[in-house]
């Protein structure tokens, strides 16, 4: 049976909600699951994140997934910065689900600021061993509000044709150096875990598929994918062949790489998602119980 | 089994001093399916009157959630339990299989509110929602003849707010990264009737929803509720929206004491659309912080009377 249970884990002052799943028998792994900025709980928008954790669930892998601050149930100030990411708060969860679960192997999934996040995270985790990381965009930033700035965007946005060549120059000027401290964590990360990456097709990607193909060549030891995700320039998970992608995109890749352990019956191991039957799930919690001081 | 479940359990609920409230989640039935709530309490006694969060339709779930936890907290803090939960098909509810349409979000809020006051204890039941969430919350309130309703902008007519809806897939496309070929809402329509599904902005819109959606009248299928109601609007201007002014109107045709109060901010437009915007440099905000605090500020407000007339909150 697949169970979830809700948890507010204490990190600092604050309350980080997660809802962790588990699969029967004991978890391959376990695999942390982060929204990016903008507002999304950690069912991710659409429930894509519950449907990877049930996913997961299915094919034997413990998963949480949680917010960050100020989102959904955790407490706190929402604010989003790529300056100041949730490195402390996915840690503490992460390190809180493990004993929890008992999984003995670590995994992080993430999209944008959550990805970013994930770079930070998996060096300072002895248990990982693979993550995959969505819409990094290497060049991306907080997007400027100023209306001379606004203006400018939405009349070259316009021009057909030259205003794509516009925005291409612009991203090639920014150059390198936006994208340093991707291009940095990817390095180091690269040699410690399994890596996919899943890119939209846009200018933001800057240079990364030339650093993971140069890494590719440097790399005889890990995986390291570069795939683009269908849905064009749409944003975020607006394109609905984007969402489906994904999900199937990040549970199968935590299947081929946690290894299957002996003590999962075995209709439970990498289950294939073609419709066969799924094992009885519920939410799990103690729900006469009395509030509990967690901090 | 390896799964520590009492540490699990023990981190279920949550007692913050500083917000003055404890939370605790809770599973629920709702419709074929369990689902998860959160109840929000006082610290202190709790008044004999709780609450039901009702979520909105599609993608303002999520744009809107942090109206409804604020709500739940404020209200909490004043002395009230809250509780807000997850229709199927949306969060953490563990049916995806059918698309979420209004009759199942009605279909799962009554279960819930069967629920809800042995979990809590309280005698009487309000219910509250925004924009669409507050639709849901005005067709329950009559069936289960609740005694109060606190409705934030709601979609008084389903049609024009399909329209609405589609209207909002355009904008996205206008001011996305191809926009001179945003698609226009009369091509939404011809996909629609042909397809039977239209993407607006990643929710997968079905034609039998979107008709649902079309069939709503508050206006029509009002007609029992009679207790306190408080209605707010929530945009830049100051004069009352005639659509809401007509809803009060009913109302108070049917007995029931009501209010209209409108809220006036700039990020209005933002209410129930995205709202994370750069507040300084490289930081992002939530430009409805103020918006929420003040409905909460002007809902326990309203609320005076009842609380003036307890012991404990």
């Amino acid at each position: 049976m697949i169970r979830e249970y809700p948890v507010f884990v204490p990190s600092g002052e604050e309350r980080i909600a997660a809802v962790i799943a588990v699969p029967a028998g004991t978890p391959r792994g376990l695999v942390l699951l982060l929204p990016g900025g903008g507002g999304a709980t950690r069912s991710q928008r659409y429930g894509m994140y519950t449907k990877v954790a049930r996913g997961l669930a299915e094919r034997g892998i413990a998963s949480a997934r949680m917010e960050w601050r100020g989102i959904g149930e955790s407490t706190g100030l929402a604010r989003y910065s790529f300056k100041a990411l949730p490195v402390e708060d996915s840690t503490t969860v992460a390190r809180f689900a493990l004993r929890a679960t008992g999984a003995t192997l670590f995994g992080m999934a993430g999209n944008c600021g959550g990805a970013r996040t994930a770079l930070t995270v998996l060096p300072g985790m002895p248990e990982a061993r693979a993550a995959v990381l969505m819409m990094l965009k290497p060049r991306s930033i907080t997007r400027s509000q100023k209306p001379p700035v606004k203006r400018m965007k939405r009349w070259v946005k316009r021009i057909p044709w030259a205003g794509t060549l516009i925005r291409q120059a612009y991203w090639a000027l920014r150059g390198w150096r936006k994208g340093t401290p991707v291009y940095d964590g990817l390095r180091v990360l690269n040699g410690m875990s399994d890596l996919l990456l899943l890119e939209a097709g846009t200018v933001k990607v800057g240079k990364l598929p030339r650093l993971v193909a140069n890494l590719q060549t440097k790399n005889g030891q890990h995986r390291l994918e570069l795939r683009t995700m269908p849905g064009g320039a749409s944003r975020s998970f607006q394109s609905l062949e984007r969402q489906q992608f994904v999900i199937e995109s990040v549970v199968e890749w935590f299947d081929q790489l946690f290894p299957v352990m002996q003590d999962i019956p075995a209709h439970e191991r990498s289950r294939p998602s073609n419709g066969q039957p799924v094992p009885p799930r519920k939410t799990v919690l103690a729900s006469e119980a009395e509030p509990t001081a967690t901090g | 089994m390896s799964v520590d479940e009492a540490l699990l359990e023990a981190h279920s609920s949550n007692r913050d001093s500083r917000l003055g409230i404890s939370e605790r989640f809770v599973c629920l039935q709702a419709g074929p399916a369990d689902t998860l709530g959160v109840i929000a309490s006082p610290l202190g006694i709790p008044q004999r009157l709780g609450w039901v969060i009702c979520h909105s339709f599609g993608s303002e779930q999520v744009d809107l959630h942090l109206t409804d936890v604020a709500m739940a907290r404020g209200l909490a803090r004043a002395g009230f339990p809250t509780l807000r939960f997850h229709c199927q098909g949306y969060g953490d509810s563990w049916d995806y299989s059918v698309p979420p349409r209004p009759s199942t979000q009605l279909r799962d809020t009554l279960d819930v509110l069967g629920q809800f006051p042995t979990l809590v204890g309280v005698e009487q039941i309000g219910l509250i929602g925004a924009r669409f969430g507050g639709t849901v919350a005005a067709l329950a309130a009559d069936r289960v003849g609740a005694s109060r309703l606190v409705l934030t902008h709601p979609i008084v007519n389903g049609a024009k707010y399909a329209a609405e809806v589609l209207r909002s897939r355009v904008i996205t496309d206008m001011l996305g990264e191809d926009p001179n070929h945003a698609v226009t809402a009369q091509q939404l329509k011809a996909e629609l009737a042909l397809t039977g599904m239209v993407n607006i902005k990643g929710w997968r819109l079905h034609g039998e929803v979107f008709d649902d959606l079309r069939q709503v009248d508050l206006l029509k299928e009002v007609g029992r509720f009679s207790g306190r109601a408080h209605v707010f609007q929530v945009s830049r201007r100051q004069t009352p929206s005639p659509s809401l002014v007509r809803l009060v109107d009913h109302y108070r045709g049917l007995g029931a004491e009501t209010d209209l109060d409108v809220i006036s901010h700039v990020a209005a437009p933002n209410f129930g659309y995205e709202h994370f915007r750069p507040l300084a440099k490289d930081v992002l905000g939530d430009i409805l912080e103020g918006v929420n605090q003040v409905l909460v500020e002007r809902t326990i407000r309203w609320l005076e009377p009842e609380t003036a007339g307890e012991d404990g909150a």
